[in-house]
């Protein structure tokens, strides 16, 4: 029997390795300050009957890709229920803390290598989660506009909560918060034939750890036809920013239900095959360049992210 | 009447009264597929201020719907659906308690696509006399009617000057045939009037613009006198066939002319009238039925 705690979701076969401190970040239990726990009153009394949104995990989960200082690591890896987690829309996948000065993931350094990508230009993130990392870069690089898509009610929820306190907080006449929104809805469209009216309308499209989750539950035809969309909806000149999943991760998630089981027996079209697809005609793309790979301490996180570029 | 559903909602039978699925459409009909935006969110969304865009959702639903293939004159009156559908469904009710088989219509001014004609002939089994003065018109009328192999069930009739009704079929017509109803939209605006369009609403500040965009020619759209001159030369040559037609019928775009057009028939005597409102999105429209005969046309009206 597997183990299902978030722990094993960075993919990683060995153990952990032993971590000197100083050498690589530490994670931190979350400290209750009184801040937090209005907050966190707050979203416990928020409604989530909504079938599409995963019930609430155990409080405890481990973080990540964050880089936080301070105490040692909380150690015993909680058993969580992501059975449920059908998405990949993990709560607290971005660790509980609402974006606070302490947040970095640590792949925004590799979007740092080229922040002229995102500076004044439109950006659509799909898979957002609860929009941390949205923000994060709508923020630092200036973007004219994010607009981030999930396919969890609930998250988007916390996404847009998160940014109407922003607003609050922001100085007047300032572009951001105020051009970032969420979205709910499934980034797969229902039929193929809805890609004849798609338009251009994004300089960039970020698909971060994404790519597993619309292969495990839209099988190979969904995830081509969300690349194509991804195409679609670029305009000319613009970035398909992709991080894909490789494929050793499925395996373990195949357990989550009875139809990504049958999904995930039915793929032939392998992550590795990704870019020659993306650069076919079939989609589109004329180039793509190797932009990083995450400097984590996980194996299983150390994803390359690359870009697409359309012409 | 008061009943369980919204006072604002469409007649109960209107199979238009819960939205339709435009994304589920969208996927099938490749035509209307192409005037539709596809949203983020995967959805499909319609923009009503396109006449292109409300040509293929009629002719989609249309299709849809009843099967029916349906073109229109390009620059013509694009019907909407819900409307049509709602007045059809109001002469259903009215004629259902009279038991009648073979039943006999007349529609006035029915337009390049000839919908009312079409509907109550595919829907209903009724036969169908389709009135209308535009060449262009009646040419695209008679296609319609053919191309949906309902020759057997409509006449298009070739009215021959603007300014007659019944009148220039009724005299040709030598086998004094009768008619259950007549169903007219009439021209709303009127042609004397230095801004036809203009509408008299007293707010306009507050008035919204409306959500579609309006089509039809001028000839279609305006005449002399606008809608209550026009509903009044209907009620003129009623009174000239009191026996033709059993059920007399008109739509009003605008609620003022509603009481000048329950007036006037006051004013002539005829007694057994009804009125009805057409609900559909933000738009109402009115209607009046007036009739010679013991035809109950609803419930405490006086037989005249």
């Amino acid at each position: 029997m597997a183990d299902f705690t978030m722990d094993v979701e960075n993919n990683n076969t060995q153990p952990p390795p032993v971590i000197a401190p100083g050498k690589c970040p530490e994670k931190r239990k979350a400290t209750a300050t009184s801040d937090d726990k209005t907050v966190e009153n707050k979203r416990l009394k928020e409604d989530r009957s909504d079938v599409d949104s995963a019930p609430r995990p155990p409080p405890q989960s481990p973080k990540k890709r964050l880089q936080l200082e301070g105490k040692p690591p909380n150690n015993k890896p909680k058993h969580n229920k992501d059975l449920n987690f059908l998405y990949g829309n993990y709560k607290h996948y971005y660790g509980k803390r609402i974006l606070d000065k302490d947040f970095h993931d640590i792949r925004l350094d590799v979007l740092a290598t080229q922040p002229e990508l995102f500076r004044d230009k439109q950006l659509l993130d799909i898979g957002c989660n609860s929009g941390h990392l949205s923000i994060e870069i709508a923020k630092k690089f200036d973007a004219k506009s994010l607009v981030g898509l999930d396919i969890d009610r609930g998250l988007v929820k916390d996404a847009q909560t998160t940014i109407s306190s922003l607003k609050r907080l922001a100085a007047p006449g300032s572009r951001f918060p105020y051009n970032v929104k969420f979205v709910h809805g499934n980034y797969v469209l229902d039929d193929d034939v809805l890609l004849e009216i798609e338009c251009p309308q994004f300089d960039v499209i970020l698909c971060l750890s994404v790519t597993k989750w619309i292969h495990l539950n839209f099988c190979d035809a969904g995830l081509k036809q969300a690349f194509r969309r991804m195409f679609l909806q670029l305009r000319p000149g613009g970035k398909l920013i992709l991080e894909p999943q490789s494929f050793d991760g499925y395996k373990r998630r195949k357990k989550l239900s009875e139809s990504i089981r049958e999904n995930y027996n039915s793929i032939v079209f392998r992550p590795e095959q990704f870019p020659e697809y993306l650069l076919s005609p079939e989609v589109g793309f004329a180039s793509m360049e190797l932009m990083g790979i995450p400097e984590h301490c996980r194996t299983g996180f150390k994803r390359p992210i690359q870009i697409f570029t359309k012409v | 009447m008061v009943n369980n559903q919204s006072k604002y909602a469409m007649h109960p039978r209107n199979i238009l009264r819960v939205p339709p699925d435009y994304t589920k459409l969208a996927i099938k009909h490749k035509d209307f597929r192409q005037v539709c935006e596809l949203e983020l969110t995967g959805k499909v969304s319609i923009n009503f201020r396109n006449e292109k865009t409300l040509r293929e959702l009629t002719k989609m639903l249309l299709k849809e719907y009843f099967e029916l293939n349906v073109d229109f004159a390009p620059g013509s009156l694009v019907p909407t659906l819900a409307l049509r559908l709602n007045y059809i469904l109001w002469l259903e009710d009215m004629l259902e308690p009279l038991n009648l088989e073979n039943v006999r219509g007349i529609d006035i001014g029915c337009g390049s696509s000839c919908i009312y004609s079409l509907l109550g002939a595919k829907k209903n089994g009724w036969n169908m006399l389709a009135l209308e003065s535009k060449q262009q018109n009646i040419v695209y009328a008679r296609q319609n009617v053919k191309r949906n192999n309902l020759e057997d069930r409509i006449e298009v009739y070739a009215q021959p000057d603007k300014s007659s009704i019944f009148k220039s079929y009724f005299e040709s017509e030598k086998l004094e045939k009768e008619f259950h109803f007549c169903l007219c939209n009439p021209p709303f605006f009127d042609s004397n009037s230095p801004n036809p369009f203009g509408g008299n609403t007293r707010n306009p500040q507050r008035r919204p613009a409306p959500n579609n965009v309006r089509t039809g020619s001028a000839e279609e759209l305006t005449c002399e006198g606008g809608e209550v001159q026009f509903v009044q030369r209907i009620i003129e040559e009623s009174r000239l066939n009191q026996q033709r037609v059993l059920i007399f019928t008109s739509m009003l775009g605008v609620k003022a002319n509603v009481p000048k057009i329950l007036d006037y028939l006051k004013e002539r005597q005829i007694n057994n009238v009804t009125t009805t409102e057409f609900h559909q999105g933000h738009t109402t429209r009115w209607a009046v039925a007036w009739s010679y005969q013991k035809a109950p046309l609803s419930p405490g009206t006086q037989c005249n």
